[in-house]
């Protein structure tokens, strides 16, 4: 048995590309002359010149029909409505086992703007006030050239503290 | 006709009837993906639907560089090995292995007057395509039914596999190559 896929030959390779495009026959057994047929001309050309091709086109054959008798599965007329049933079965599921946690995943977004409001206006009215204090402070300033507060009388004791802690 | 594309862009954004448009669309293509790997009914049908569950909540983030059908039959190759390997038995678990009572469902539900061989008749064939097939390993097995009784591409082979589409022809010409050495040694021995 001739190796096929280690040959160097372009016409080898081509057969096999073109080998590998035939349709599935579905239930029905074709020999390999009824293969050879379904192939574009010079493939088909190139299998009557080439043994080891002839022997691939042979194993084609044999493996169809052997393989023949497997009927492929089709979804029955009801399996959408079935997974869309499921979907929504599994999403009320999950949406009791989140409880409240969906409701605010579903906020998020406004409560993210509503924060973000929140944050704009309590920092402008912070700044207003900060504005405002300072505006008080430079007119109270300007009254006043000299600081006029006195010291408090226990301004030095801590001194005097110290000094009567010696011994 | 919407495009995929479009349909795909649409269940995005929690469209559910957009979805099951999808779900219709590409629901034979994924029935045929896992019975080439499954084979048993109820697992086909139990995976198609959980290929689709994990689809439709994971839809947002397919960023819809491959095509659907691409990513879909991904998804089922995936599903279907994590049930083989959960299972730790052969994929090919055929009618015949139900029992009696299953198979006699199986027969009532199936095909009858179509002039196609009864139950009993298919799975007897079955039987021995699995036979003739146990010489080859799991992925080669998957790559050939999906090439000649599913019906998919090189491309689309190699594209579900992961694998490149040089390696899918080497491996399905060797599988081919395996099938009929056995064949004919079978018939070799009846003679």
């Amino acid at each position: 048995m001739g190796n096929l896929v280690n040959r160097e030959d372009e016409n080898c390779r081509r057969f096999l590309d073109a080998l590998e495009e035939l349709p599935a026959s579905g239930n029905s057994r074709k020999s390999a002359e009824q293969w050879r047929a379904d192939l574009p001309e010079a493939e088909e050309a190139h299998a009557g010149s080439c043994a080891v091709c002839r022997t691939a086109l042979e194993e084609f054959a044999e493996t169809r029909n052997a393989l023949s008798g497997i009927t492929v599965q089709a979804a029955g007329p009801w399996f959408a409505a079935r997974v869309m049933a499921a979907i929504g079965a599994r999403e009320r599921e999950e949406e009791a086992r989140d409880g409240v946690w969906i409701s605010v995943r579903r906020l998020a977004p406004r409560l993210v703007a509503l924060s973000a409001l929140l944050l704009v206006l309590g920092g402008g009215w912070a700044l207003e006030l900060r504005n405002s204090e300072g505006m008080n402070a430079e007119r109270r300033g300007g009254d006043m050239v000299f600081d006029s507060s006195v010291a408090p009388a226990w301004y030095d004791d801590g001194l005097g503290m110290t000094s009567e802690v010696r011994p | 006709m919407q495009e995929d594309r479009e349909l795909v862009r649409r269940a995005q954004k929690e469209d559910k009837e957009a979805f099951e448009e999808l779900v219709r669309r590409h629901q034979n293509r994924v029935f045929a993906v896992a019975g080439g790997i499954l084979r048993n009914r109820e697992d086909v049908e139990d995976i198609a639907q959980q290929v689709f569950l994990k689809a439709y909540f994971s839809i947002k983030r397919f960023d819809q560089r491959a095509a659907f059908s691409t990513w879909l039959y991904k998804i089922t190759v995936n599903e279907c090995w994590d049930l083989l390997r959960k299972k730790k038995v052969r994929p090919l678990v055929f009618e015949a292995e139900l029992s009696e009572e299953q198979a006699q469902v199986y027969q009532a539900s199936s095909e009858q007057s179509d002039g196609r061989p009864d139950a009993g008749e298919r799975l007897a064939v079955r039987e021995q395509v699995e036979e003739l097939m146990s010489c080859l390993d799991e992925r080669d097995r998957t790559m050939l039914v999906l090439k000649e009784v599913q019906g998919f591409s090189v491309e689309e082979i190699a594209e579900m596999m992961e694998i490149n589409a040089n390696t899918v022809k080497v491996r399905l010409f060797r599988a081919r190559q395996r099938i009929t050495e056995r064949t004919r040694r079978r018939r070799g021995a009846r003679a």
